[in-house]
């Protein structure tokens, strides 16, 4: 056979190299699947007034941090128009979801520590009096505040609990964990580059979770069985006191396995998890400023000026940018860093309200079946079409290029939909859309090839003519769809305008040229 | 040889047809069913294994709640059911005062901000008479916004109260208890009412899974603008590359007169079938404006860029290769119709419902409207050469 001869044509092997490379593309991500067919949850959400599209952004930003940060995987976030905001969960359990709704709306909790105690916490701050002031740049050094005001009775326990604690730092933490113990591996203590020992970081650490009888216990531990075994005899000990075990994952098989045995909690965390971020006041002093494990997400030093016994309702909290950075990165820092603060003494507060609808939930099987059934109307769409096309034609030789072609399209759209967004019911109904428009050009191109042969014009003329009806048709039909593309509101059926586009594009430059490839080959050249 | 409709005497005729099926198709399209995607109302679709007739289904449930629409189709012993009933008026009406709410509480913030920072400054300096009145109208805004919310709760709790029994007590000073309460208020009742609405229908079929879909009225309405304007935005972009492609006005007038007329008589069908109109509809729309591109454009340049036999014949020669295309493109949609129509997938039925009513509507457009135009164009260009 000249199969050979048709693999190499340069219109054809173009298809194949593509197709290959999906195919493998395929394999190894795997496809994604909308909640119609995979089964799950759509939480919609209304703003209580219309944003702008920055807003919005924020928002989906904002939604999509918390609730990824809550352990919920595979959580899609899309904004509807400029009022509403759908979370999609690949879950129908009804405690996944309350949980997903529980995130979205509620706040975290602040509290800020200075030396022990608690000076602040987040029912104290008026709610819509933090404001974060752009940052100011003079002679090169860039500052940064966030102002708010405090409730009459916290100002008084604030000034009381400061009082005399010049330049400490007061220890900012969102949802700080309670009832909870540390066990850090010794190894990923010190810290050579500020000078730290592991003992000195240890101290450091325990100064950050001292809190009254909330402490946070961090220890120390080395493989060795003396050090394994004070562990276990502390945890058997304190058991009643302690609920939850953040843990070096690199510890000790038979230490976690006993963790757990004695019914804690047991989160691992990674050693940069595990690892604060230090910061050095003074020569002999250095402070921990971050620690996003305990929930400490800054630790600004107290000015002496609020440290003296004297109530105020106004506080504001500020810094100055490192001033080794360039001019641009510390308007950055400064930035990020008065946004990262506000939002931590709001408790990590949307900008503006939201009111949380009735989810829409899609069983599992339920979805199974719609996809069984999409499928079959795929197949049954293309069996049909290819059968009615060699009737009309009377030509066996077609059935081949026809399926090829078909299908390989339909391969590139499922392939390139499902890896980069989600295929879902909009999407197959685009496909079958395009097993429509891709036998339409099919037949075209057989017509002027086939029917015209008679008129002793050269092949090559007659693909021309039917090529130009073809990207004429590709290009209308993108151009109709592009409006449904770019929809942010319409988002369930953009699948649809997705498909049809591709199956367009695709098809006037990869699989309808292979095809007049084919039928030129063996009918005319 | 064949028959040549092209070749009939009075051929321009033909463009009555198309003209008459566009009448007619106006009367229907405000007959249009829109789905509650569209309307606002709650969806459940379920499977049973129970063999009711429809019309037993569709009284008993339409019996609990008024105007529901029922469909049902079965599969190998499997009956899906597809239960729409219009917006609870209940929750509607208490939603509206939850969006109030929110918005006068952040007015309320705003107050209570003055007041404190006022404090403040008295604090420091008791006599300041500036901060002294500042206070005072900012004391008086604040227990104004306060009061406000509190008659708003009192008027959801009065909408809620068919879906919650009211033995609600609050603080009516804490605004922002308040605030909180109408927002776990209204979402409580959600529940309520979803529960309501399944244990229902479970008294009347017996079923296992199911799927909740509920969609309020503000946003089903913004659904239907923003339907209206996609085919209206796709439509003129069309159009407008259509006349960058022919150049010249007539040619290109038939195109977009075939799609256009493709589209009405397609809404017109909707009306008169009652094949409902939701938001998945617009793709099969779209998808008309494309397939009615195809085989315009195709008689278009065949009839008058090429130079074999007489117009008339070319543009019976296109006929064929046009009639073959919309053939396939129906057998492809109508295998998803009787798909969708035997397992009961709405989406399906929708998208591929509009597109095959359309795709009939194309042959009678393309073939007796744009066709003729066609021809008829050509041959008063003939003869004017």
């Amino acid at each position: 056979m000249h199969i050979k001869r048709y693999i190499t044509d340069r219109r054809i092997y173009p298809l194949i190299m593509i197709v290959v490379a999906l195919a493998l593309l395929d394999l190894y991500y795997g496809l994604h699947l909308g909640i119609e067919f995979a089964g799950g949850t759509q939480i919609p959400i209304t703003l209580v007034h219309g944003v702008n599209a920055t807003e919005m952004q924020q928002l989906i930003s904002i939604i999509d941090q918390r609730v990824s940060t809550f352990g919920l995987k595979q959580v899609t976030v899309e904004g509807i128009g400029n009022s509403e905001i759908y979370v999609i969960v690949p879950t129908v359990s009804e405690a996944e979801i309350n949980k997903t709704i529980s995130i979205i709306e509620s706040q975290g909790a602040f509290m800020g520590i200075v030396n022990g105690r608690e000076a602040i916490n987040g029912s104290n701050i008026l709610s819509g009096s933090i404001g974060a002031a752009p940052p100011q740049s003079i002679n090169n050094t860039v500052s940064w505040a966030v102002s708010f005001y405090i409730t009459q009775s916290a100002a008084q326990n604030f000034a009381r609990v400061v009082f005399g604690q010049a330049n400490q730092p007061l220890y900012m933490f969102l949802d700080r964990p309670s009832d909870a113990v540390v066990l850090i591996n010794e190894s990923v203590l010190g810290n050579t580059t500020l000078g730290l020992t592991p003992g000195d970081a240890l101290s450091t650490m325990q100064k950050v979770l001292a809190f009254g009888n909330q402490t946070i216990q961090v220890i120390s531990v080395t493989n060795t069985n003396t050090s394994i075994n004070s562990v276990r005899a502390f945890l058997s000990a304190n058991r009643a006191k302690y609920k939850t075990v953040l843990a070096s994952y690199n510890l000790n098989a038979s230490l976690l396995a006993f963790i757990k045995q004695e019914n804690y909690t047991l989160k691992l965390e990674s050693n940069s998890n595990m690892t604060p971020s230090y910061f050095k006041i003074s020569i002999n002093t250095t402070v921990i400023d971050s620690w996003p494990m305990v929930g400490l997400l800054s630790a600004p030093l107290l000015n002496p000026s609020v440290t003296n016994g004297s109530i105020a309702n106004s506080y504001q909290i500020s810094g100055i940018a490192p001033a080794s950075l360039p001019k641009a990165a510390m308007l950055a820092y400064a930035q990020n860093q008065s946004k990262t603060i506000a939002s931590v003494l709001s408790g990590g507060a949307l900008p503006l309200s939201v009111i949380v609808g009735t989810p829409t939930k899609t069983s599992p099987t339920l979805g199974k079946g719609f996809l069984d059934i999409s499928v079959y109307g795929l197949v049954l769409a293309v069996v049909f079409v290819s059968i009615f096309i060699i009737v009309i034609y009377r030509r066996l030789f077609l059935i081949t290029p026809i399926l090829l072609t078909t299908i390989m399209e339909l391969f590139i759209i499922i392939s390139v939909i499902g890896l980069i967004g989600t295929i879902d019911v909009a999407a197959v109904a685009g496909m079958i859309a395009v097993v429509g428009t891709g036998v339409d050009a099919q037949i075209i191109i057989t017509d002027e090839v086939l029917v015209k042969r008679e008129l002793q014009t050269s092949t090559r003329t007659l693909l021309g003519h039917a090529f130009y009806i073809i990207w004429a048709d590709a290009a209308l039909l993108t151009i109709a769809m592009l409006p449904l593309l770019f929809s942010t509101s319409l988002v369930d059926i953009t699948g649809f305008a997705e498909a049809t586009i591709i199956g367009a594009l695709m098809g006037a430059f990869l699989t309808r040229p292979a095809y007049g490839a084919i039928i030129a080959r063996h009918y005319g050249e | 040889m064949a028959i040549n409709i092209y070749d009939y005497k009075h051929y321009k005729l033909f463009l009555l047809i198309p003209l008459a099926l566009l009448f007619i198709s106006l009367y229907f399209i405000p007959k249009i069913q829109l789905d509650s995607s569209l309307t606002g109302g709650v969806n459940v679709q379920l499977t049973t294994n129970s063999t009711q007739s429809i019309r037993n289904l569709s009284a008993a449930i339409g019996s609990v709640f008024l105007d529901t629409r029922v469909e049902r189709s079965s599969l190998s012993g499997v009956t899906s059911l597809s239960v729409t009933i219009p917006t609870n008026s209940s929750l509607n009406a208490a939603s509206q005062k939850l969006q109030e709410i929110f918005s006068i509480y952040s007015n309320y913030s705003r107050e209570r901000l003055r007041v404190v920072s006022y404090q403040g400054v008295l604090l420091k300096e008791p006599n300041n008479i500036t901060a002294k009145n500042g206070l005072a109208a900012a004391s008086a805004n604040e227990t104004k916004w306060v009061a406000l919310i509190n008659s708003k709760l009192i008027s959801e709790i009065a909408d809620l109260k068919p879906l919650i029994a009211n033995n609600t007590s609050y603080n009516a000073s804490d605004a922002a208890g308040m605030q909180k309460l109408a927002r776990n208020l209204y979402a409580n009742a959600s529940s309520i009412y979803e529960v309501h609405v399944i244990n229902v229908l479970k008294g009347i079929v017996s079923f296992t899974t199911y799927s909740y879909n509920d969609v309020t009225p503000t946003l089903g309405s913004f659904f239907l603008t923003e339907v209206t304007n996609i085919i209206i935005v796709a439509f003129v972009l069309v159009a407008i590359t259509v006349f960058v492609i022919f150049r010249t006005p007539v040619p290109a007038f038939a195109v977009v007169y075939g799609a256009a007329n493709d589209i009405v008589i397609a809404l017109g069908a909707m009306g008169a079938f009652h094949i409902p109109l939701g938001v998945v509809s617009v793709g099969g729309l779209l998808m008309l404006i494309g397939y009615s591109m195809d085989t315009d454009i195709l008689s278009a340049i065949r009839v008058l860029r090429r130079s074999e036999g007489t117009a008339g014949e070319r543009a019976m020669a296109t006929f064929r290769t046009g009639i073959t295309m919309t053939a396939a493109a129906m057998i492809s949609f109508a295998t998803l119709f009787a798909i969708a129509y035997i397992t009961f997938i709405p989406e399906y039925i929708q998208i591929s419902g509009v597109v095959l009513v359309g795709l009939v509507a194309d042959i009678i457009t393309t073939w007796f409207g744009n066709a003729v135009i066609i021809v008829w164009y050509k041959r008063r260009h003939e003869h004017a050469h």
